[in-house]
């Protein structure tokens, strides 16, 4: 497969999991604030943290894509579907914890792995964000002058 | 725990060149976040993918995050170096996952 059909294949993958991963979370906050009763929270909640894993696997795969193959009105875009998601993951375990359930084992065991996943979307976020924004840029770019112009320290380890 | 780091090293000969802003940067740091920026290089050197995260059409620039900073960095396997560019403070994106 070529590079140019790998990004687009890759990039059909990240929306329908997307909206197959905010569809799971709102069910799953739906569950948790209504109470739907202990299968309902948990099922909702396990479903919840697949679809998660799925997506986190999806995102790394967007980010090693060659240079060029996102657009920077992708990376705006997707920035907000991000920010999106992560709100709900947000929401989610803050009313996961508001409603007792961190403190039953089964329950808890998948919110906190929600909780996880979203620290790797925002790690991702962070990285996505990073990359267009002009004073990451320019402290990089600076660097790396530095390092070409030999001002520079090499050093065996950093302690 | 200085062993992980030690026992990393021994394994894989990686050394560091910082540029002037990283090295100032990291001079101001304690000893203990630098043994953590210390080894979080070291293991994204031996696993990219895995282990950090890569700036999004910016080359081959990648991204690791140690408590509340930023390394950003590249990685010359030919010459066994890790150079990085910048160390900044982390952004207010994880304020949504760290309570």
């Amino acid at each position: 497969m070529n590079p140019a059909t790998t990004s687009i294949a890759a990039l059909d993958r990240w929306q329908i999991i997307f909206h197959e991963t905010m569809a799971a979370l709102l069910r799953a906050q739906e569950a948790v604030k209504r109470q739907f009763g202990f299968w309902g929270v948990l099922n909702g909640l396990w479903k919840c943290n697949r679809d998660l894993k799925i997506l986190n696997s999806s995102l790394k795969a967007l980010s090693e894509l060659p240079d060029g193959a996102l657009s920077e009105e992708f990376i705006k875009a997707h920035i907000l579907e991000l920010r999106k998601l992560l709100n709900s993951i947000d929401d989610l375990v803050s009313a996961g914890k508001r409603h007792g359930w961190t403190n039953r084992t089964l329950t808890s065991a998948p919110l906190g792995q929600i909780r996880m996943r979203g620290e790797y979307v925002a790690d991702y976020l962070d990285a996505l964000e990073m990359s267009i924004d002009p004073e990451v840029l320019k402290a990089v770019e600076e660097g790396r002058s530095q390092i070409d112009r030999g001002e520079c320290e090499v050093m065996e380890r950093l302690f | 725990m200085r062993s992980d780091g030690a026992a990393l090293l021994s394994e894989d000969p990686y050394s560091f060149k910082l540029s002037q802003q990283a090295a100032s940067y990291l001079r101001r740091q304690n000893a203990d976040t630098k043994e953590r920026i210390n080894d979080a290089l070291l293991e994204a050197a031996k696993d990219p993918i895995g282990a950090s995260d890569h700036l999004v059409n910016r080359g081959a620039e990648r991204k690791v995050r140690v408590g509340g900073l930023r390394v950003l960095f590249r990685i010359d396997s030919v010459a066994k170096l890790v150079l990085v560019d910048a160390i900044l403070p982390r952004g207010d994106i994880y304020k949504h996952t760290r309570r």
